[in-house]
């Protein structure tokens, strides 16, 4: 049976975890005891090995993913042993990519971060993959308690990676906040899950969309009651994930107080696991035309959520103090964007998901990128988080400021970066199915947008610090700097070539 | 041509790098456009010929997009003001700047901007005119905002931007719609598809959306506040962005879709009524400033307005007309607003009522100014005077109403001429002294503007040298073969008298200018004020909703939360016919009835408890009758595997809270009595139901498949572990991973607690 | 059919207000650890309303799968969730949730 090549993005992150826990947990701690000190974890000092360990495993996970995509799930007729568990299909692997992508990227930039910050936790870097590894399963899932399975695996990591910083109220006020209400929302999917499968006696999702798919007909048992309740349940859990407002009040929290690795995670790779299951479990279970329709289905719940997400999270972006936290609500506005995409399949399933997909990778490198330049601008002690921080940083360290710029450029949408192409495939789609005033609202929110991510260009290009304010001197880490090379190359190389994740992303989808 | 464009860009670091040398290393620079200009006047040949130049990469062939240029006569003249002016403006620069600390910024910026905005007028695919037209823009960001230690100089890059950058979006969703409609977004193929697009439900709103993005990038009213504030930058800034190049972008861009959208009532007339208006008030509001550059940024609205009217008058006379006019208008505007840079930074002072007597002292700038005055006044030999017999000619020719028009357009036109005259001649020739402290100005500063005008000069004194290229232009807008008529004597006719009028209301107005600029009445019509109450009500709004929705509470996030979900689901079920049956309630067993009371009382009593001992004990108990039930129905396993994870979760609990030394306050005697009694009570309810119940028949119900398969495929006999372990090993394995995931965890966050208490 | 369709109803009515009361209990206790208690309530309704549906669907024994995966997963939540709550213990010295305010807009 040859699973093991089709399989190998999932192996390699499993096994990746595995070995990184060994190698934390027998290896010598490089920190010396200082008096009366006793060194408790075996991975402090060795977070820059760890960190380039966990990169490897992580970028070879993005590469497999590739790879198999390449050589095309078609050819490897075993990988429909494992369905409906895991549905390891195209889409499946284009995701697999994005988030093996946005994980290393988080691995690259704890690297250089938690030992600046002295965090210099060897948990981590297990943590981030194991956390990976649920947000890959979870994209991939086709059964109810696969998805159960996935979420857990990755928002238990993510838990622990908030909380991680010693000492610090805000962080574990973060890990707190985030964990009673992900473990609430958590048990919201479940019932959800539980009373789809009392309604049509199936938890994969494809038995689910043929039960679905019967409501209405003669002969059909199913109740139509249950599956609204189970869908709705399920949807409010997944908006949690990808904090889609009035879902979102934990994010800025969270982002704010977690480091800022962790954040980098959150907004990127487990935004993105959620939105591809919210996809295939709507696109699966939820696809047949009565389901699909404007009248009597998700499509306007969605598009509600889109409207309500993007304007109040641009709205209040404008006013934050903090960049971190101007950040966090910059990514729930795109999430609103993303939901346009999804409710674009109602009419044009092909368009609406290949723009979601894109958008999920171009907002992956741009978020990720930003997150990171948000690191490289701060140093021990002096984390930069407001915009006064970043005053004169375009003068006293222009590389780190002009990658910044290119990385925000990409979110507010700014032709030629990739997340204007993002935007483009998303709103083009929209227009396809028909959807103009939801495109109108984007467009104008996009312009919002603009607004405060120019606010930092601003304050980084166009202002000095104020006299006798603390300076944030940028940091030096070769990992870090890596992180940022990669991004901004991959933000530079989609937006000149954005036919390329296109045409990847339509052919995950056609099976071409 | 792609190269050209690209390798323009690519230039820009390099321009940092020279340009931040002294002023003769950054003259350097000029070479480049210099060189570009000297390809674009040689490709005209082709052009004259009947030929087009194109070029053509393919970008995103899946959206049918690609980087395809194509050059003919409209765009020839775009690119020939772009490459010559920004030669000038790089050496003018170089020396306006020199010793500022970041000219090299300056330099880079240029070259990005010039790259856009050649991609601009040479691109023949809408979409890409759309990426280049906002780079422009935010390349413009960068150059309005150049002196950022001001803060009005940040305020008016971010209002360009904003006005700007919101006519782009227009012009994208523009673009969007014009490719649903024909399925094309390429320029020469939109052409065979006009009346496909004229007759289409979509023609309204395309045509609105083009104009408004025509109109935000052109200041035209009522967007037209942010260009005088866009004088915050410096001079040579304002010389190229804000008189030959970006400003005009909305007006190429009109002409160019006008063969594809033009013809109609529904293009012309707003571009009559909005290109008049405008022309008007910005003339008159510029001959009320008395800095010298906002009495050049208004007359440019005014100039710019002319060319929409021009254009909207739609005959072939009219296209001609606003051709010349257009590069008239470049080549005076650029001379003076040169001029202004070089007063500026002469004597320190852009105030008209303090600068005069300077000829001597600025012998060349004089000269450049005088010329460009009089041809922006419209004496013949000059080019202005050759647009004007042609405006004048255009205007008379209007089927609709001439006779509203022309007034209009000679009131404008001797408004305009007075402003000449106030920016290219009075700072000179005034009698009286220069300001205190001005000095003399570098070859580098007269050069360009002086080039300029004697180029404005030569081309109104030899109209043949260029009629050519302006035909090919006026036929690009036309969409058919025009033949401009340009000739320094037209004849004696109504033209030439209007000509003279103007002249005449010039010489009057300039002589009363005083008396002109005291009568102020409409001093502003609070289009900027409009917008910066849009921008702070906005701010208000996200103000009044932020803080109510984020509490930082997390009792209020869960409130919202359920709230939220709650009213989703209630929504939703409403609408659906179908509900869950309620039948039968009562046909209860005892048993049942006992068990589902003891679940529902451990659940109200676990939240309901004031210890948190209390609680864990009722959660137990709930979670004891959970496993009650899976017994009733059949499942053993999973009822062992609840006791069990039920005792687990208390245990750890009361493990958790010997970490706490006071969790809640301390109970009462008689509430720990109270609690111990119901406590006991529930543990003996629970032990006599478990009891009880092991002797009910329990209904196996699995499939026929399980139970055949596992001994045989799977070799167990313990049904539900074969399924856990072998049919659905998967599944487990996910389940270990969250379990080693969860100890990890566990692990870090527990170990920091453990380490905290080591080192105190 | 019809019998067990009432006995289902029976169950998972139960199993909603059990659902209902954990939900509840969330929303009104400020106490971090009866919040805690309050998932794990719910999460119990959803095992009732599983192996209560799997008598009506036969065929295989999904229901009760998904009900082992449930008590095994929330146990592991319960133990990183109580991780986190000692850890917010030691730095507040109190586990009532109005005091995780330090993050604000």
């Amino acid at each position: 049976m040859n699973l093991l090549f089709p399989l190998s993005p999932l192996l390699v992150t499993g096994f990746g975890a595995l070995l990184l826990m060994l190698t934390e947990a027998f290896g010598t701690p490089r920190v010396r005891a200082a008096a009366g000190e006793e060194v408790v974890d075996a991975g402090a000092g060795r977070s820059g090995e760890l960190a380039l360990g966990a990169a490897v495993v992580l970028l070879a996970g993005a590469v497999l993913s590739v790879a198999v995509w390449l050589a095309g799930p078609a050819a490897s007729p075993e990988l429909k042993l494992l369905e409906p568990w895991l549905v390891f299909d195209g889409v499946a692997l284009f995701m697999s990519f994005v988030l093996c992508l946005g994980g290393a990227f988080t691995a690259l930039l704890a690297g250089g971060y938690l030992p600046e910050h002295q965090i210099d936790r060897g948990e981590f870097f297990p943590l981030l993959i194991l956390a990976t590894l649920g947000a890959q399963v979870l994209s991939a899932s086709g059964d109810l308690l696969m998805l159960f399975v996935g979420l857990e695996t990755m928002s238990l990591a993510v838990y622990a990676m908030i909380g991680l910083r010693r000492g610090s109220a805000r962080a574990v006020e973060a890990a707190l906040k985030y964990f009673l209400l992900g473990s609430f929302a958590a048990a919201l999917m479940l019932f959800g899950g539980a009373l789809l499968y009392g309604a049509t006696g199936h938890t994969d999702l494809r038995g689910i969309g043929q039960a679905v798919a019967s409501i209405g007909q003669p002969e059909s048992t199913v109740n139509a009651g249950l599956v609204l309740l189970g869908l709705t349940l399920n949807l409010v859990g997944l908006a949690f994930k990808v904090s889609a407002v009035p879902f979102h009040m934990w994010t800025p929290d969270a982002y704010e107080g977690a480091p800022t690795p962790t954040t980098t995670f959150m907004a990127v790779a487990v935004k993105t696991a959620a939105f591809a299951i919210l996809m295939r479990l709507l696109l699966t279970s939820f696809g047949d035309e009565r389901a699909m329709s404007w009248g009597a289905g998700w499509p306007p719940v969605l598009a509600l959520l889109a409207i309500v997400t993007m304007t109040v999270a641009n709205l209040i972006a404008g006013r934050q103090e903090s960049v971190k936290r101007m950040l966090a609500y910059s990514s729930i506005a795109h999430a609103g964007y993303v939901l346009i995409g999804l409710v674009a399949t109602m009419r044009s399933p092909i368009e609406g998901q290949a723009s979601v997909m894109v958008y999920l990778l171009t907002y992956t490198v741009s978020t990720a990128g930003a997150f990171g330049a948000l690191i490289l601008c701060g140093s021990r002690g002096a984390e930069a988080v407001s915009y006064d921080d970043l005053a004169g940083i375009g003068r006293r360290h222009p590389a780190a400021a002009l990658v910044f710029t290119l990385f925000l450029l990409s979110l507010a949408g700014m032709p030629p970066t990739a997340g204007f192409f993002g935007k483009l495939y998303i709103f083009r789609a929209a227009i396809d199915s028909e959807l103009y005033w939801l495109t109108v609202l984007g467009l104008l929110n996009s312009l919002v947008a603009a607004y405060y991510y120019l606010r930092v260009i601003v304050s980084m290009y166009f202002r000095e610090p104020a006299p006798g304010a603390p300076v944030a001197t940028p940091m030096r880490s070769g990992l870090v700097t890596g992180a940022l090379v990669l991004a901004a190359f991959l933000v530079l190389a989609i937006g000149l070539a954005p036919a390329t994740p296109l045409a990847m992303a339509l052919g995950s989808l056609t099976g071409g | 041509m792609t190269t050209l464009i690209l390798a323009t860009l690519a230039l820009a670091p390099l321009a940092a790098w020279l340009g931040g040398r002294s002023a003769k290393v950054a003259t350097l620079l000029a070479l480049w456009p210099l060189g570009l200009t000297v390809w674009f006047a040689s490709a005209l040949r082709i052009l004259l010929q009947g030929g087009v130049v194109t070029d053509h990469v393919a970008w995103i062939p899946s959206l049918g997009l690609n980087l395809s240029f194509r050059l003919d006569g409209l765009s020839a003249v775009f690119a020939l003001m772009i490459t010559g002016i920004g030669t000038l403006i790089v050496v003018y620069g170089a020396h306006y700047l020199d010793g500022h600390p970041e000219r090299g910024r300056f330099q880079a910026s240029l070259f990005a901007f010039m790259a856009a905005m050649l991609g601009v007028v040479l691109t023949d695919n809408l979409f890409t005119l759309f990426v280049f037209w906002e780079l422009t823009g935010f390349t413009s960001f960068l150059l309005i905002g150049f002196d950022h230690e001001k803060e009005s100089s940040r305020r008016a890059a971010t209002q360009a931007l904003i006005v700007t950058g919101a006519g782009g979006l227009a012009l994208l969703a523009a673009a969007v719609l014009i490719s649903q409609v024909t399925g094309t977004l390429t320029i020469p193929e939109l052409l065979s598809d006009r009346g496909l697009l004229t007759n289409h439900a979509s023609y309204l709103p395309i045509v609105v959306l083009v104009l408004l993005a025509a109109f935000t990038k052109s200041a035209q009213f009522p967007f037209h506040f942010w260009l005088p504030g866009a004088m915050a930058a410096p001079t040579p800034v304002s010389a190229y962005l804000h008189s030959a190049t970006m400003v005009k972008a909305g007006v190429y861009l009109v002409a160019r879709l006008t063969p594809v959208l033009g013809g109609t009532l529904l293009w012309e007339l707003p571009l009559v009524i909005i290109g008049g208006l405008t022309m008007l008030g910005g003339a008159y509001r510029a001959v009320q400033e008395t800095d010298l550059k906002r009495v050049l940024a208004y007359s440019t609205v005014s100039a710019l307005g002319t060319l929409f009217l021009l254009l909207g008058l739609g005959s072939e006379a009219a296209f001609t007309a606003a051709i010349v006019y257009l590069v008239a208008h470049a080549c005076y505007k650029g001379a003076l607003f040169q001029v202004a840079g070089v007063v500026d930074h002469a004597t320190g002072t852009r105030d008209i009522r303090r600068l005069a007597g300077l000829r001597a002292l600025l012998p060349q700038t004089s000269l450049a100014g005088l010329l460009a005055a009089a041809s922006m006044v419209g004496l013949p030999l000059t080019i202005g005077f050759v647009a004007k017999e042609l405006v004048y000619e255009a205007g008379l020719k209007y089927a609709l109403s001439p006779f509203a028009l022309v007034p209009a357009v000679v009131v404008g036109s001797a408004l305009l001429g007075v402003c000449g005259l106030l920016a290219g001649f009075g700072p000179f020739f005034t009698p009286g002294a220069p300001p205190e402290g001005s000095h003399r100005a570098s070859a580098g500063l007269w050069f360009g503007p002086l080039t300029l005008a004697v180029l404005g000069l030569l081309f109104g004194s030899a109209p043949g040298l260029t009629s050519g290229v302006f035909s090919l232009a006026a036929s690009a807008v036309a969409g058919r073969s025009v033949e401009a008529h340009l000739a320094l004597w037209h004849g004696l006719g109504l033209p030439l008298g209007l000509s003279a009028l103007t002249l005449l209301l010039v010489a009057l107005l300039y002589r009363a200018r005083k008396l002109v600029r005291a009568r102020a009445w409409p001093r502003s019509l609070g289009f900027e004020r409009g917008f910066t109450g849009f921008l702070r009500i906005m701010d208000f709004i996200s103000g009044r909703i932020g803080p109510p929705l984020q509490e930082s509470s997390l009792a209020s996030y869960a409130l919202t939360f359920v709230l939220s979900a709650g009213t989703l689901v209630g929504v939703g079920y409403y609408l659906t016919a179908e509900r869950v049956s309620l039948d039968g309630l009562l046909d209860v067993r005892a048993y049942e009835l006992a068990i589902s009371g003891l679940i529902i009382l451990g659940a109200i009593g676990a939240v309901r408890a004031r210890t948190t001992m209390t609680a864990v004990l009722c959660l137990g108990t709930s979670g004891y009758g959970v496993a009650l039930t899976f017994l009733l129905f059949g499942a053993p396993d999973l009822a062992m595997t609840q006791f069990a994870a039920e005792t687990l979760t208390a245990v750890i609990f009361v493990f958790v809270f010997w970490q706490f030394p006071r969790v809640d306050q301390a109970s009462a005697r008689l509430v720990k009595l109270r609690d111990a009694i119901i406590a006991c009570g529930c543990g003996v309810l629970v032990t006599l139901l478990a009891l009880d119940s092991a002797t009910l028949p329990t209904t196996r119900r699995l499939s026929d498949f399980y139970a055949e398969a596992a001994p045989s495929l799977a070799h167990g006999r313990n049904i539900v572990n074969v399924i856990l372990v072998d049919f659905r090993a998967f599944d487990t394995l996910g389940e270990i991973t969250v379990l080693v995931t969860a100890a990890v965890g566990v692990v870090a966050l527990l170990r920091i607690a453990a380490a905290e208490r080591q080192g105190g | 059919m019809s019998l067990l369709g009432n006995v289902l109803e029976h169950y998972v009515m139960l199993a909603g207000l059990i659902f209902a009361i954990g939900a509840v209990g969330f929303l009104i206790r400020r106490n971090v650890l009866v919040q805690l208690m309050c998932i794990e309530l719910m999460l119990n309704a959803v095992n009732l309303a599983l192996v209560g549906y799997n008598r009506v669907h036969v065929g295989d024994m999904t229901g009760h799968l998904f009900a082992f995966f449930v008590i095994a997963v929330a146990a592991a939540e319960l133990a990183v969730g109580l991780a986190i709550v000692i850890a917010f213990y030691r730095l507040k010295s109190s586990v009532q949730s109005d005091e995780a305010d330090a993050l604000r807009h």
